[in-house]
């Protein structure tokens, strides 16, 4: 693929930046019908799922995205793939700006750039075999010969911890954890760089959760590949973390080195959900802030700090009325608040 | 005050006879916690329906006896199980979307549960009881109104007329524990309850349930998957496996000092947020599917790091090995 370097010289590929997010933002319109519209005086109802969001992802990196349900992570996870298209801003992946890809160019995108599902349950077609749900990635990837296209998905099954011969077994024949590694040899079919891991193992059983997570990052270090993993699991997310991006309402509120925004929480809503975590370890935990209230809906987000109606150190009207911006406080650690 | 012997759960399918509970023995004392923890298919779930009485078809009580308050569950008829269910022992279930009724405002289903008790008896009896009724109406609308207060819904005048689908996931599992406490139980049966919720939530609802059990003194049956969450909040925790209880006892001994290679497995997999991060140890191998489990022998064998030959043959009791802490396995026999 023919390689773009930018003009403002942005992109630094010795530094390894590799795919750049900028200002991207995803809403979903509600237009009501017409009908709807005179009868009941429906206005248009617009989800800032996700809302202005800027960011880096460095070749080789895992670049964990937490937050609570509602608060974008998938859509943001989903808009970078393409999945959805993006209402404004700009996905650049190794220099080349594909947010308005069409046509081979977008075919060339999802050769390198794949998502990992979060339910292996819905993700797998029910009528395929799977032969059939691995064939069709390579078969797009221009895997024309039956024979290879077969010696691959031998190759994948193998290489995702699955047995060849189940290659013509249905997906109902098997466990929540290994329909998983249906969904990751899928995704490696394409060969790809960058993968998209949407809470890979949330709707699996906790004695399962480890052997996904080892293999996923088994799979990185062979295939040298980069991830966005989105969890609301906090402790998966440490453990395979390199950077951490804290969501909430649309936004990132916090973002640094995974070891920063663990020991060394900035943003008060950061502090809260850290707090939040259970721990095994009784010297380990945490003295508990309990959040008051749920997470407003993102249709109508509070003016000014969105975090603001929850907040527990909020200092008064600035709060309030100003959007905090994302500003280095210390080198690498990103934070959206006023109080820093 | 609850005491289960030997409960035997079959599901007969198909595929052959499923042994969802096989041989559960449990008491609980007043005003504890006793976290159940276990897999999907481990029986954690099947051994709360069975309190109740509500095992689903095909699933049927084979054997085993559930005395409350010294007396047997099982032997109850239908009639009286339904005075029981929500009045002494009531139950909080998983997702709190399906719960609740849809078509009904959430301040009336808290309602009929008062209703359905007679918890506000009516003024006069029998065929002249319709005279009070507006009365009767009004004070158990204040009692659902303080009880919504109680569990923390804000507005409660006029969150009880809001539909369901008005209400946040947490909101709806805080009204359906309003409607468990409506008739003040002596028992609580939580299965799951902080599993559809996020973690600020999930905080909220744990804070909100210690509470009731410091206060009200009410005992807790907390069902879930996630030993972090069980040994936060529980006084005793018990592992399940595959029908079985695996290992039982106090909170700091299971977690702290874990005997069964399961509980051992489990407790190493979890992630923790530690300075040093290792590659994470993997309990090997699958579920196991119930159908398909041999009769005979421990069912964690297959993936046991720590069997030996016997394991494949021989039934093992509970056994204790310190003070009120039980474990099912061949190394402490």
């Amino acid at each position: 693929m023919h390689k773009v370097p930018l003009k403002d010289g942005v992109l630094d590929m010795e530094n390894g930046v590799f795919i750049q997010i900028k200002n991207l933002k995803k809403y979903f319109i509600e237009e009501p019908d017409l009908l709807m519209k005179l009868v009941a005086k429906k206005k248009k109802r617009v989800v800032k799922a996700v809302d202005d969001i800027s960011l880096d992802i460095n070749k080789g990196e895992t670049l964990g995205l937490v937050g609570e349900s509602g608060c974008g992570k998938t859509t943001l996870g989903r808009t970078i793939v393409r999945l959805y298209e993006p209402t404004e801003g700009k996905i650049i992946f190794e220099g080349e700006d594909i947010t308005e890809a069409r046509g081979e160019k977008l075919k060339e995108y999802r050769k390198k750039a794949q998502i990992i599902f979060q339910n292996p349950y819905s993700s797998l077609n029910p009528r395929k075999t799977v032969r059939q749900i691995l064939s069709v990635p390579l078969i797009a990837s221009g895997v024309k010969d039956p024979h290879e296209r077969e010696e691959r998905i031998m190759y994948l099954l193998n290489r995702v911890g699955l047995n060849y011969r189940q290659m013509d077994s249905y997906p109902h024949e098997f466990s929540g954890g290994q329909r998983q590694r249906i969904g990751i040899a899928r995704a490696l079919a394409m060969s790809p760089e960058f993968i998209v891991v949407d809470e890979p193992v949330s709707a699996i059983d906790v004695s399962i959760q480890a052997q996904i997570i080892n293999l996923l990052e088994e799979l990185k270090e062979e295939l040298n590949l980069t991830y966005l993993f989105i969890a609301h699991d906090l402790s998966v997310v440490y453990h395979v973390s390199d950077r951490v991006a804290v969501m909430y309402l649309g936004k990132i509120v916090e973002m640094g080195k995974t070891e920063d925004i663990f020991f060394n929480p900035l943003h008060p809503y950061t502090k809260a959900l850290l707090s939040a975590i259970p721990s095994i370890d009784k010297s380990k935990r945490r003295e508990r802030i309990i959040l008051e209230g749920t997470v407003p809906s993102p249709v109508n987000p509070p003016k000014g700090c969105r975090f603001s109606t929850r907040c527990f150190m909020k200092k008064g009207k600035m709060c309030e009325e100003v959007e905090p911006e994302l500003k280095e406080v210390e080198k690498g650690h990103f934070v959206a608040c006023h109080l820093y | 005050m609850l005491e289960i012997r030997n409960l035997k759960v079959v599901f007969e399918t198909d595929r052959g006879v499923v042994k969802a509970v096989n041989g559960i023995d449990l008491t609980l004392e007043r005003g504890k916690i006793l976290g159940l923890v276990g897999e999907s298919g481990s029986g954690k779930s099947m051994t709360l329906l069975s309190i109740l009485r509500l095992v689903p078809y095909p699933g049927k009580i084979v054997e085993g006896e559930i005395l409350f308050e010294g007396e047997d569950l099982l032997k109850k008829s239908a009639s009286q199980m339904r005075e029981i269910r929500g009045k002494d022992i009531a139950m909080i279930f998983q997702d709190p979307m399906t719960t609740l009724n849809p078509v009904f405002p959430v301040g009336e289903q808290i309602r009929e549960s008062l209703r359905v008790h007679n918890i506000i008896k009516p003024e006069k009896e029998g065929i002249l009881g319709f005279l009070g009724e507006r009365d009767r109406r009004k004070k158990e609308y204040e009692k659902a109104v303080e009880l919504m207060e109680k569990v923390g819904i804000s507005y409660p005048e006029k969150r009880y007329f809001s539909y369901p689908h008005q209400f946040s996931g947490g909101m709806q599992q805080r009204a359906i524990i309003a409607i468990a406490l409506s008739c003040n139980p002596k028992l609580l049966l939580a299965d799951e309850p902080t599993t559809a919720l996020d973690v600020t939530i999930q905080a909220q609802i744990l804070d909100l349930l210690r509470q009731i059990n410091e206060v009200n003194g009410t005992s807790i049956i907390f069902v879930t998957h996630d030993l972090a969450v069980a040994a936060e909040f529980c006084d005793e925790i018990a592992v399940m496996y595959a029908g079985q209880m695996v290992e039982k006892g106090p909170v700091d001994k299971v977690i702290g000092e874990p005997k069964h290679p399961y509980t051992k497995g489990l407790l190493k997999s979890i992630p923790k947020i530690t300075r040093k991060k290792e590659k994470l140890y993997a309990i090997p191998g699958n579920v196991p599917d119930l159908a398909s489990l041999s009769p005979k022998g421990c069912p964690f064998y297959e993936r046991c790091e720590e069997a030996v030959e016997e394991c494949k043959e021989v039934e093992l009791p509970l056994i204790e090995v310190s003070d009120g802490e039980f474990v099912r396995c061949i190394k402490y026999l």
